[in-house]
């Protein structure tokens, strides 16, 4: 077990039935590191957060959260552990302030202050006394961030944490959390279908799609050179591909007139091929680097990985 | 203080606050309020029998429960309210702090805590049971303002406590067979199964009491103690033996151990 982890799955799976949810995933979480665990519905996310969290026993595999395996005996690793899952559910009688009270007891928080602080933090002084049934689907929100971070964790676990929230929130939430992890070391473990705020929150993203980990990269290799493609226009495809193929590179055609290469010198020296392409006769009519975002890596890899499947 | 009281104080106070809150409070308060309020009815009319007759079916079915206008009358009548009545109210209270968790979602912010899922379910059977029995004292105290209130007479300290006794033993016992609606409501993850649960309960225990093996069925049990499976039923019956008192304790024991269990091994999802 690795105690610099912050979360460590060895070939974790989860058999419902006949159903494989999660098969044989494996991650390995840094302290302080902002990780966005990318999929689809259904791709297994949220078990494997359930996984990581405890409240469901994987059919095979080990869950540590900094170096502690997850097991239904030991409390103390919660300690350090904040989470919200799925959509944030509060008691609908009480009051923000009471259901705040209520984790702050069940944590064993100390400072009886710790609701104050928190309600002010997560902006939530005005709802203090409202009655959680009457809450925006935005400060129902704010009350479950407020939950899972009220007791200051190392580690916390979100599952689409800027769902409902206005963009100003949305921007609050995204500074919040960098500055947590910034600032206090705190590690972040975040799943969203808003890939645009992952990538501009994480520092490591995790793609799974259909149980398994099909892909892990830094956040900022997408601002690099294997997030990038060159686009060649042309009039003639045929010609032009042989031309390329003649000089040992690979290209690829999108659409009717287009060839993409992502060949990494060829990024770097793109004027050789348009030379290349006018002198076999087909000059290029549109030659561009585009840079990939992560939308349409996302969908080529997930798009990619399920016609593998097929 | 010592870890377990650490963990187990707090995890009581969140309960007692959620209990607080709610309007199934009120609504049991409400439910036990008017029967007392029904058999203080039934003694007014059993005292004046001229206007027993008058009112007919009314005045029938009260002779054949409560017999006449007097306290023990009117503890027994009480009891079989306690007893039959208990089942259902009580089933729901263990119903209702299970399954709210469920229904409402918020069984999700209870399971990745330092205070331990055990602890917590302790808590929660620690609150029914106590809100059940401050529901059979507040009976007890509203039997004797009515009864004082309607002169009956017979009174002694002797029936008084024997009431109580009475009272107080039905309703543990009733906790006691209780304890399995709350497993069925973290089991099936909400309220309607285990509300039919305490309906099939009910209903079996009426059948199985007719059969003559009332005394081995746990949810007849605690009517038999009462003496109110005897007056629904007009037979006389032998004293609860050893075995019976066992088998109540074990349904509770039973379950209590197999809702801890549950709420800590089973998946969560």
């Amino acid at each position: 077990m690795n105690a610099s982890a912050a979360i460590e799955a060895n070939g974790i799976t989860k058999r419902f039935g006949d159903v494989v949810a999660v098969d044989g995933l494996s991650l390995n979480i840094r302290k302080g590191e902002i990780y966005g665990f990318l999929g689809l519905n259904g791709a297994g996310k949220t078990t494997t957060i359930r996984m990581v969290l405890g409240m469901i026993k994987p059919s095979d595999g080990t869950v540590s959260l900094f170096g502690t395996r997850v097991e239904p005996g030991p409390r103390k690793i919660w300690q350090r552990v904040g989470y919200m899952v799925e959509t944030p559910h509060a008691y609908p009688d009480l009051t923000v302030r009471e259901n705040l009270e209520i984790v702050r007891q069940l944590r064993q928080i100390p400072d009886r202050g710790a609701v104050e602080k928190i309600i002010e933090q997560m902006g939530l002084t005005t709802y203090a006394n409202r009655r959680a049934r009457v809450l925006s689907l935005g400060n129902a929100q704010r009350l479950g961030l407020a939950k899972a971070l009220i007791h200051h964790p190392d580690l916390l676990l979100l599952d689409e944490p800027a769902n409902a929230l206005d963009p100003a929130g949305i921007v609050e939430v995204r500074n919040l959390l960098r500055g947590l992890a910034e600032n206090n070391g705190v590690t972040v473990f975040i799943s969203s279908h808003i890939l645009s705020e992952v990538a501009r929150l994480a520092t490591r993203i995790g793609v799974v799609h259909e149980g398994r980990l099909v892909k892990e990269l830094d956040a900022n290799i997408l601002t690099e050179e294997e997030g990038q493609r060159l686009v060649v226009d042309v009039r003639e495809t045929r010609t032009a591909l042989a031309a390329l193929a003649k000089a040992g590179i690979a290209a690829k055609t999108e659409g009717e007139s287009s060839l993409v290469i992502t060949d990494k010198s060829c990024l770097q020296y793109s004027e050789k091929i348009a030379v290349l392409l006018v002198e076999a006769g087909c000059p290029p009519a549109r030659l561009v680097v585009e840079q990939k975002d992560l939308e349409s890596y996302f969908l080529g890899l997930v798009g990619a990985n399920a016609k593998e499947t097929k | 203080m010592n870890t377990i009281m650490l963990e187990f104080i707090p995890a009581l106070r969140v309960e007692f606050q959620k209990m607080r809150r709610t309007k199934t409070l009120w609504l049991t308060i409400f439910g036990f309020i008017l029967a007392s309020v029904i058999g203080g009815l039934f003694m007014y009319i059993l005292k004046d029998p001229e206007r027993a007759r008058q009112l007919g079916l009314i005045g029938a079915k009260a002779q054949v429960f409560g017999g006449s206008a007097d306290w023990p009358s009117f503890f027994n009548f009480m009891l079989l309210l306690v007893s039959v009545g208990g089942l259902i109210i009580f089933g729901f209270i263990f119903v209702w702090i299970f399954g709210r968790e469920y229904s409402d979602k918020t069984y999700y912010d209870m399971l990745s805590l330092p205070t331990s899922r055990v602890t917590i379910v302790t808590a929660k059977i620690f609150t029914a049971a106590y809100w059940c029995m401050a529901l059979v004292l507040m009976v007890f105290v509203l039997i004797l303002g009515i009864g004082a209130a309607l002169q009956l007479p017979g009174w002694s300290s002797a029936v008084t406590m024997r009431g109580l006794a009475l009272l107080l033993g039905t309703g543990a016992l009733t906790v006691l067979t209780c304890i399995p609606f709350g497993l069925v409501a973290s089991f099936t993850r909400g309220y309607l199964p285990a509300v039919g649960g305490i309906f099939l309960a009910l209903i079996l225990g009426q059948i199985v009491n007719q059969i003559g093996y009332g005394q081995f069925y746990p949810w007849m049990i605690p009517m038999l103690h009462s003496g109110a499976a005897q007056a629904l039923s007009g037979k006389t019956t032998e004293p609860l033996g050893f075995i019976s008192y066992l088998l109540v304790l074990l349904v509770g024991v039973a379950s209590i151990i197999a809702t801890g269990a549950w709420w800590r091994y089973a998946d969560q999802t």
